[in-house]
């Protein structure tokens, strides 16, 4: 039962790659006005962004383990 | 072309009759002329105060033309046109005649000026809208329309108690901005927040709009939230207590939504999260913030509409919506694949989308004004909702595994309302000074620097790296058929513990006591000896009866001389 079969692979992975690095290192060219200090930090969004989805998804699978019940549950 | 001296709300009413009255090609005419007729009249409405009427000795204002009304009246127009849209294949005389006339109630509510007439237009709001979730006419639907309806009659309920406080205190029923501290003011606040969709107050949404028919969802998305949004930034700005509401609204659904299979229930925690992005910009108060929350009301009926639409158009021709059975579609419905990325990019807040601006107002406000945690929690929630409506809304209805699913366009006026409202998306996000100059504040903000568009793009990416990396590891939670459970449990399965725990053992009380004063106690005197005696022997037979009389009598007249005063 693999849900996720469809998935693309190699070209497109390769491009987003890029693409993740390239927002990366546009960090390195672009002068930014950030309002906080730890915007500064090199790479901080791509972390944050990458950490958030991370965090998020294992709290949910803790979550699920928690509040599953099968469809019929409510009784309709 | 303006229409002067007919209240947009009253055209709502004639053309749900009209429409009730008629069918085809002349139904649908009427359906669509509706909000347009109804358009020139909110023109023609002037600047200020209109339509006043007196009621028992008080002056309702039933038209109140400020920036901000005029914003939330011309958004609930376009609302009203593309829903109408959306649905004029239908044959629902039911839902067709509910939806205008809910339609109508909410721009009722919106130029409503003072806290009577609001409350007049709330109640119609929570009516028709039930009639709505009803219409559909699949199993479930009446006990859900009835669940609904409670928690709308409860916002009713609270509302009034909290004007009719208000007003006893001394407050004025004209709209306008209360202080939580006053009397019957956080009365008011619950009032709109179960309509808001505030934590434990959300579950009439979660528990509604998945069931009520594709077309009818569109309708609800847009107007009783909105509605709801619109009195907090009226009378609450700026009250520190929101912030922290709002900020919960944005975090929890999120994980809920990632765990769901019914797309359409996804979305609709998708809305209490969007909501909890406005929620926080009322609470910050600044003009910056509460611009940035109007703005993205106006933006997240545009986009969760279209989102609304897109599943609306799946669940239309395969009469699925859930994760599990759907999939490939792409191939089969490139049209609605397109649209529905669209929104889903909109929703995400990718720059040249509409959601980009507003997000991003809402943001740089919390970073001037608010609590240092608020940014780090909102910028999390901006993260998951990339997650669960960005990529999981799109990629599990139109790609991922191909379920070979029969499947084709839906009708052409579903199309139309999905084209119309993705252009708009499109236009805020490219035009955002369109938008912004209709702000109550000026909307004086430019979310294209570069920096901006830099570090939005970067999250987004990393976001979506993360998601594949933990999509290809196996660690991302599988779509599976479940169901789960949340606050809604409490009073759907959670009374059997009442009663286990409370009814029964008060009712036990209850049977002992009962018993042991009526059974147990004469049934012990009348098997005593002595007092046997005294009722058959000592007393004298004839004041048997006569002496209690008496002895009531006298303690009824004693009772009344104490009373007199």
């Amino acid at each position: 039962m693999n849900e996720l079969k469809g998935t693309s692979t190699g070209k497109w992975t390769l491009i987003f790659a890029l693409l993740c690095a390239l927002a990366l290192l546009l960090e390195l060219v672009i002068d930014r006005h950030l309002d906080l200090e730890i915007e500064g930090i090199f790479g901080f969004y791509p972390l944050y962004g990458f950490v958030s989805i991370v965090v998020l998804i294992l709290l949910a699978r803790i979550l699920r383990s928690l509040v599953k019940r099968e469809e019929g549950y409510y009784g309709d | 072309m303006a229409i002067e001296g007919l209240h947009p709300a009253l055209v709502f009413l004639v053309g749900a009759v009209a429409v009730a009255l008629t069918r085809g090609p002349l139904r649908a005419l009427l359906a669509v002329a509706t909000p347009v007729v109804s358009f020139l009249a909110f023109l023609g409405l002037p600047d200020g105060d209109s339509f006043l009427q007196p009621l028992i000795g008080l002056d309702l204002i039933l038209a109140r033309i400020d920036r901000m009304s005029w914003l939330f009246g011309l958004l609930f127009h376009i609302a009203a046109l593309l829903a109408i849209i959306y649905s004029l294949h239908i044959r629902n005389r039911l839902e067709q005649v509910s939806s205008l006339l809910y339609a109508g109630s909410a721009i009722g509510a919106v130029l409503a000026g003072d806290f009577l007439s609001l409350f007049i237009f709330w109640e119609l709001l929570a009516l028709t809208s039930t009639f709505i979730v009803w219409s559909n006419r699949q199993a479930g639907a009446n006990a859900c329309g009835l669940r609904y309806l409670a928690f709308q009659v409860l916002s009713g309920v609270l509302l009034l108690a909290g004007i009719l406080i208000h007003y006893h205190g001394g407050g004025s029923l004209e709209m306008g901005a209360i202080d939580l501290a006053s009397p019957g003011a956080m009365l008011m606040l619950l009032g709109f927040g179960v309509k808001a969709g505030f934590p434990l107050f959300h579950v009439w949404l979660i528990d509604a709009y998945p069931r009520a028919s594709a077309t009818g969802t569109v309708f609800l998305c847009a107007f009783t939230t909105k509605t709801a949004v619109y009195a907090l930034a009226r009378v609450f700005a700026g009250t520190e207590e929101l912030i922290t509401i709002g900020a919960v609204m944005t975090v929890f659904p999120i994980f809920f939504a990632i765990i769901e299979n019914d797309l359409r229930k996804v979305l609709s925690y998708s809305m209490i999260n969007q909501i909890g992005f406005m929620v926080v910009g009322i609470g910050i108060g600044s003009e910056l913030a509460i611009d940035g929350a109007l703005a993205h009301a106006f933006n997240d009926v545009l986009f969760k509409g279209l989102l609304f639409m897109a599943m609306g158009a799946v669940l239309h021709v395969t009469s699925k919506s859930c994760a599990t059975d759907l999939g490939g579609l792409w191939k089969k419905m490139p049209w609605t694949t397109a649209l529905c990325l669209i929104g889903a990019l909109s929703i995400s807040a990718v720059p040249l989308f509409g959601a980009f601006v507003s997000k991003a107002m809402i943001l740089a406000a919390a970073i001037e004004e608010g609590p240092s945690w608020l940014w780090f929690v909102l910028l999390f929630a901006s993260a998951g909702v990339l997650e669960h409506a960005g990529i999981k809304i799109p990629f599990f209805a139109f790609f991922a595994e191909d379920r070979k699913l029969a499947a084709h366009e839906p009708p052409l006026n579903m199309r139309l309302a999905m084209v119309l409202a993705a252009f708009l998306c499109l236009l805020i996000g490219c035009r955002p000074d369109l938008l912004l100059t209709l702000l109550p504040g000026g909307g004086n903000f430019d979310p294209y620097t570069t920096t901006h568009v830099l570090t939005q793009l970067q999250l987004l990416i990393f976001a979506s790296l993360a998601v594949m990396v933990l999509m290809r590891s196996g660690i991302y939670p599988l779509e599976m058929r479940a169901l789960n459970i949340e606050a809604e449990w409490i009073y759907r399965k959670g009374w059997r513990w009442f009663h286990i725990l409370v009814v029964n053992p008060v009712e036990r009380l209850f049977a002992a006591a009962r018993s042991l004063i009526l059974e147990e106690i004469p049934a012990h005197l009348a098997r005593s000896a002595p007092i046997h005696r005294f009722f058959t022997e000592t007393i004298p037979v004839n004041w048997r009866l006569s002496t209690p009389v008496l002895l009531a009598v006298l303690f009824l007249l004693l009772y009344l001389l104490l009373n007199l005063r």
